[in-house]
């Protein structure tokens, strides 16, 4: 990750605890939430996290909604 | 420089390297970090003895870093009775489902409650018996299909389903009884504050503290997390209204 990017607020995901019930996509405010291509082992497409524009809050709303604490970290930048 | 701050990480209660074993979109899951968070912020967590009991929630033990007991089936109130009045330096609480706590534990849960053990109680009401495979459960609402009421649950066969908020409030014992829901952030806020109140009533030493949490069940519900959501608040919450039915240090 780049070094700017360090220092934005940002989310970080652990790809084996997501169920993929997408609970958080809907939570965003931004909409920087999306469903993946890749898949983990269960099979589950996972959440993908895209922020170009440097639009994440670190309000956490995705991570306090997940009820598998698949977004394991939030940062405010 | 910028600084970045920590707006979430994940509790030290729970296990290193534990994964929930509920199904996608179960709000247990969210329940049992909350009692995490609760348990750190309150640092109870080298102190604690948490009792699981029969249900989704009998895997508790797999996911707090508490010490903890395995309740026979509805008897987790009568167990943490006994481990209170044995280590009453010790902080207890329970884990259960409706189907525990108000059918098959309804007798030692109401006495808890009328003794007013120095115990917390935390109760996941999500209207069926989830891990059996959605049976109709105390708290079924009227109408509702389930395994065992495929034509709805109707009052002249199956009866009412209690509203255990209203029913442990009764109880001269009680302390603190509360509902809350997890359908949105704010009321997963809400449910936090709840359950730390009921702890620090425990921790004062008042009587017996309750906290309802209404929950998904989406899986047996058949819907979608999302819309097992929609369901929580425009179904359940009409009758099962979440609030603080009592608080007897409210006045103070």
């Amino acid at each position: 990750m780049a070094e700017r990017e360090m220092i934005m607020s940002h989310v970080v995901i652990d790809k084996e605890r997501c169920k993929g019930c997408y609970l958080c996509i809907d939570e965003c405010p931004k909409k920087l939430l999306k469903i993946g291509k890749d898949v983990n082992s269960l099979g589950v497409h996972l959440v993908e996290f895209e922020d170009p524009n440097h639009e994440c809050l670190g309000c956490a709303l995705c991570a306090t909604r997940c009820p598998d604490m698949a977004i394991t970290e939030v940062y405010k930048g | 420089m910028t600084t970045l701050t920590q707006t979430f990480k994940i509790p030290e209660s729970i296990k290193k390297g534990s994964k929930f074993s509920f199904c996608p979109g179960c709000d247990h899951g969210v329940a049992v970090r909350l009692v995490a968070e609760v348990l750190d912020e309150l640092g109870l967590r080298e102190n604690t003895i948490a009792v699981a009991s029969i249900g989704c929630s009998v895997t508790l033990y797999d996911f707090l870093e508490v010490d903890s007991l395995e309740a026979p089936h509805g008897r987790a109130l009568a167990e943490a009775t006994g481990i209170k009045r044995a280590r009453p330096d010790k902080f207890v609480f329970t884990y259960q489902g409706d189907g525990d706590f108000a059918s098959i534990g309804m007798a030692e849960s109401m006495h808890c409650a009328l003794r007013g053990e120095n115990v917390t109680a935390i109760c996941i009401n999500n209207t069926t018996y989830g891990m059996t495979g959605g049976q109709l459960g105390p708290t079924t609402l009227l109408g509702q299909v389930t395994t065992t009421s495929p034509k709805g649950r109707n009052v002249e066969y199956y009866g009412y389903p209690i509203k255990i908020a209203e029913h442990m409030a009764l109880c001269d014992g009680t302390a603190y009884s509360a509902r809350v829901s997890l359908d949105t952030v704010p009321n997963i806020r809400k449910a936090k504050a709840a359950i730390k109140k009921a702890f620090e009533i425990q921790l004062k030493g008042l009587g017996f503290s309750f906290v309802e949490i209404l929950a998904t069940c989406p899986t047996n519900w058949k819907k979608t997390p999302q819309k097992a959501h929609d369901r929580v608040r425009e179904e359940m919450m009409p009758i099962f209204k979440p609030g603080i039915y009592k608080d007897i240090t409210a006045n103070n």
